[in-house]
């Protein structure tokens, strides 16, 4: 019964994800869609490392970076379709990640996050420098949309629209999804969860800790480098900031703001965040000053974010009925 | 098979300067509980963590069922069959009895990662043999009733136990408890001296780190003891507690404590 | 042998700001045992401050020093008592993410209060003073004589002075301290303001050498970690000495081999270093 009502839940979310852009006529508003799937993603590429291996990585913007810079690339320097570049520059920054990770995890506490954030600046340095490549501080520009797809038949689908890439983004939040999910409800996610709680003590039970945490990090370089692909060909430019710090906040703010260590809250707080960053149009720059206070604020607070306010309420509820 | 499931040959550790463990050797039988006592600072902690791969020795050799394990990572010498428990109650605080002993299962210590994203009936198979097993290890260590209880909020006896339960989840053939009674209540202690007689009789070795005397001379096949990481005697309870040295030793510890 | 001459003094002289920089974040490590990755945010901070007082108000080159290294240790005083101190008992990752909380909400108040243009102020002497064949401003020679009479007087205070003593102290043993009866909420909130200062100053100093904008303390947060993961997390010498050569070795780097990815190579071989010695150069193993 329970499965069964999960499934029809899960039915009904999925119909209405796919008839969305029949009611939303305003392209803006499917734009910001598009954007919050981008960034439902990369948060929870972040999440999966942070939140459940527990390691805090400030270079995440970095790989996005690295994803969109390499599809990119591919597109316009080598001439590859879409649908070739984008698996390409997933495993380029996986790569990366999978060669940086090696070094960068060996260290614990305190040196993880230094480690990554001078990772972040060295790579993001190489980006807006070499210029004969990436364009350096002026960036990339005229970046093509995914080639449209035959469909022998039944016509073509082009990618033009907004709500084509809506659909686009939507499929690929799905795979993000899926995979993670099941990746975390495993007895491997188990053991990334016993490396956040006491990496010591994993590793007395037998826990092959470095090796967990470089396969979890490479995974999770891999959907940065996703969700970066995508925004390099949905947006068509790129500037060198898109690889630091400014995407990893984002990406931070996002997980943390809609519940770390859970699939629910990252995906909540990046729908989230860019709505509230439309009514917070108004404030101009002042806008990342508030979405810092409101970091601080949730850090002090509410910890587990809104999911896990959600959660404490609905317990403090419960144990009232219960007595 | 051998006789010896442990032996330490030469094991000498230094920390700088400070000599924290001094030539010593011994050898631990398959079936027994073997003790090691010693004012503190004599090296016992020093000792299991050398064992267990968690610091490496400076001089000498650890041979486990006939292997040489020291230079093996921690993990390794796990999965060899050496459980061990850690001096501070050491647990997955944020996760619950069932969820800590399944984390310790042989099951989820292997299990790949790219079957746990793609296959569907591997995962499945594995994962409720894991988790029969990890209710199997709560019912056995006598946290049955616990099982969904977040370890954070579990009274300090039943910790304990469920550090044991860690120790034990995944199976090995020698257990090494580091103070198992440390900060224990009186009503709790024997619970726990059962919980480890009853690891003994389904055959597997326990070595002891223990600083309650009588608990110590009652339980224990064999005594090691340690003092300034030296070997000072090691013998049956009967003759250790009889041993001038180890009066002296432990004596002045108390003495040196209260003054 | 004149174009040597030249790069060691801008090294020495780069290494002046980082050695300042340096020890102010390894002082905070050692009384707060956290990484503060605020600390160049503040450093861009002071260094507007200074700006300030000297273009808006006219006050001299001196005086907005002070005035900055005054606003700034207070500053640094309220941030401790603020922010840090409700998570000193909580998990690590929270102080973290709360560091990087407080960098989007100082950097952006600048970016929106000041805007993203390069700004300088005059040095207090354009005198030019030639040594052997080479040309040095005088602004070159306070910055080295200024940051080394500075750290000298740091070692001074935690040498001499009980208050210092005390600091020391708590670095080298929190529980220690405790025991001899040391304030230690004290202790963090001083050595935060001092920490803060000194950063202040190194970037007030620099000032009519490099320019000033909003986003001015990353590479200098970046190369202040890189020192003290080098020097030693938490140590005095550590983080001085370790200034020094880093400055010379990225002004030697960028005069000799490449001026474009100097930044790309110093932080790679961090990484590389932390590969081999995961709690740095002269960290003790976990």
């Amino acid at each position: 019964m329970d499965k069964k009502r999960k499934a029809l839940c899960l039915g009904v979310l999925i119909l209405i994800i796919l008839i969305i852009p029949l009611f939303i006529k305003d392209e803006y508003y499917l734009h910001i869609l598009v954007m919050s799937g981008i960034w439902i993603i990369s948060a929870l590429s972040l999440n999966l490392i942070l939140g459940y291996a527990g390691q805090l990585n400030l270079a995440q913007g970095t790989f996005f970076g690295i994803g969109a810079y390499a599809t990119g690339l591919l597109m316009q320097k080598m001439g590859l379709s879409f649908w070739a570049a984008l698996p390409l520059g997933c495993l380029l920054t996986a790569t990366i990640g999978f060669v940086t990770g090696l070094p960068t995890l060996r260290t614990r506490g305190h040196y993880f996050p230094i480690a990554t954030m001078c990772l972040g600046i060295a790579i993001y340095y190489v980006i807006a420098r070499w210029d004969d490549v990436t364009g350096g501080a002026r960036g990339l520009f005229g970046l093509p949309r995914p080639d449209p797809i035959v469909i022998p038949f039944l016509g073509t689908i082009s990618f033009e629209s907004t709500a084509s890439c809506y659909y686009l983004v939507s499929f690929l939040v799905f795979i993000t999804i899926v995979v993670i999910h099941r990746l975390i409800t495993s007895l491997s996610g188990k053991r990334l969860i016993a490396i956040r709680g006491n990496e010591d003590l994993a590793q007395a039970l037998g826990i092959n800790t470095m090796r967990d945490k470089v396969i979890c990090f490479t995974i999770s370089t891999f959907f940065a480098g996703l969700a970066g692909g995508v925004f390099a060909s949905y947006m068509g430019s790129l500037m060198a900031e898109n690889a630091h710090f400014v995407t990893s906040f984002e990406m931070l703010l996002n997980v943390m703001i809609g519940g770390v260590g859970t699939i629910i809250g990252p995906i909540i707080g990046a729908i989230f965040l860019p709505l509230l960053s439309e009514e917070l149009h108004f404030l101009g720059g002042w806008r990342l000053v508030v979405y810092g206070l409101i970091l601080i604020l949730t850090i002090r607070f509410l910890p587990f974010g809104i999911v896990g306010g959600i959660r404490t309420a609905l317990a403090k509820r419960h144990d009232k009925r219960g007595v | 098979m051998d006789e010896y499931i442990l032996e330490v040959r030469n094991l000498t550790k230094y920390f700088g300067g400070l000599k924290a463990i001094d030539n010593v050797s011994f050898k631990i039988n398959r079936g027994e509980i073997y003790s090691i006592i010693g004012p503190n600072g004599a090296g016992k902690t020093t000792l299991f963590n050398m064992i267990t791969g968690f610091i490496p020795p400076t001089e000498g050799e650890i041979f486990f069922q006939g292997q040489k394990i020291n230079g093996l990572k921690p993990y390794q010498i796990a999965r060899l069959g050496i459980g061990r428990t850690f001096q501070l109650t050491t647990l997955f605080m944020q996760n619950t009895v069932l969820e800590n002993l399944l984390i310790g299962q042989k099951q989820t210590r292997e299990f790949p990662v790219f079957h746990s994203i793609m296959s569907v009936k591997r995962r499945r198979v594995s994962q409720s043999e894991a988790v029969e097993r990890a209710h199997a290890v709560a019912e056995f260590i006598g946290l049955g009733t616990f099982k969904n209880t977040m370890a954070a909020i579990l009274p300090h006896g039943a910790q304990k136990q469920l550090s044991i339960g860690l120790a034990l989840s995944g199976d090995p053939d020698l257990i090494l408890l580091d103070e198992p009674l440390g900060g224990v209540d009186m009503d709790e202690i024997d619970m726990i001296i059962e919980l480890i007689k009853k690891i003994r009789d389904e055959g597997k070795t326990i070595c002891l780190i223990e600083h309650k005397m009588r608990v110590v001379m009652n339980i224990s096949d064999r005594i090691l003891a340690l003092s300034y990481g030296k070997k000072l005697v090691e013998d049956l309870p009967e003759v250790v507690a009889s041993n001038e040295d180890v009066i002296a030793s432990y004596l002045g510890d108390r003495y040196a404590a209260r003054g | 042998m004149g174009i040597l001459l030249q790069t060691l003094i801008n090294g020495i002289m780069l290494g002046s700001v980082y050695a300042m920089v340096a020890l102010g974040l390894t002082l905070i490590y050692g009384i707060l045992n956290v990484p503060n990755f605020v600390h160049g945010t503040l450093y861009m901070i002071g260094a507007y401050i200074a700006y300030f007082a000297i273009v808006s108000f006219g006050a001299p080159y001196w005086v907005g020093l002070i005035v900055s290294l005054i606003i700034l240790f207070a500053i640094g005083i309220l941030l401790e008592r603020i922010v840090f101190r409700p998570f000193y008992d909580k998990p690590l990752i929270n102080s973290f993410i709360v560091a990087v909380g407080l960098i989007l909400v100082l950097e952006n108040t600048a970016l929106s209060l000041w805007g993203p243009e390069f700004r300088q102020f005059a040095a207090p002497s354009d005198k030019v003073i030639k040594v052997m064949g080479v040309m040095i401003t005088a602004q070159r020679i306070i910055v080295i004589v200024t940051a080394a009479v500075l750290i000298w007087l740091v070692h001074l205070f935690i040498k001499k002075t009980r208050l210092g003593s005390a600091i020391e102290a708590t670095s080298q043993n929190p529980d220690g301290a405790l025991l001899m009866g040391i304030n230690i909420s004290h202790m963090r909130g001083i050595t935060f303001g001092i920490g803060t200062a000194l950063a202040a100053v190194a970037a007030v100093l620099v000032g009519p050498i490099l320019l000033i904008y909003p986003a001015m303390g990353h590479t200098v947060i970046g190369m202040a970690f890189v020192i003290i993961i080098i020097g030693g997390m938490g140590s005095f010498i550590g983080a001085v000495l370790g200034g020094y050569i880093i400055g010379i070795l990225e002004t030697l780097v960028t005069s000799y081999i490449t001026n474009f990815f100097t930044e790309a190579i110093i932080f790679g071989l961090l990484v590389l270093l932390l590969a081999v010695r995961p709690t740095g150069l002269f960290g003790k193993p976990h």
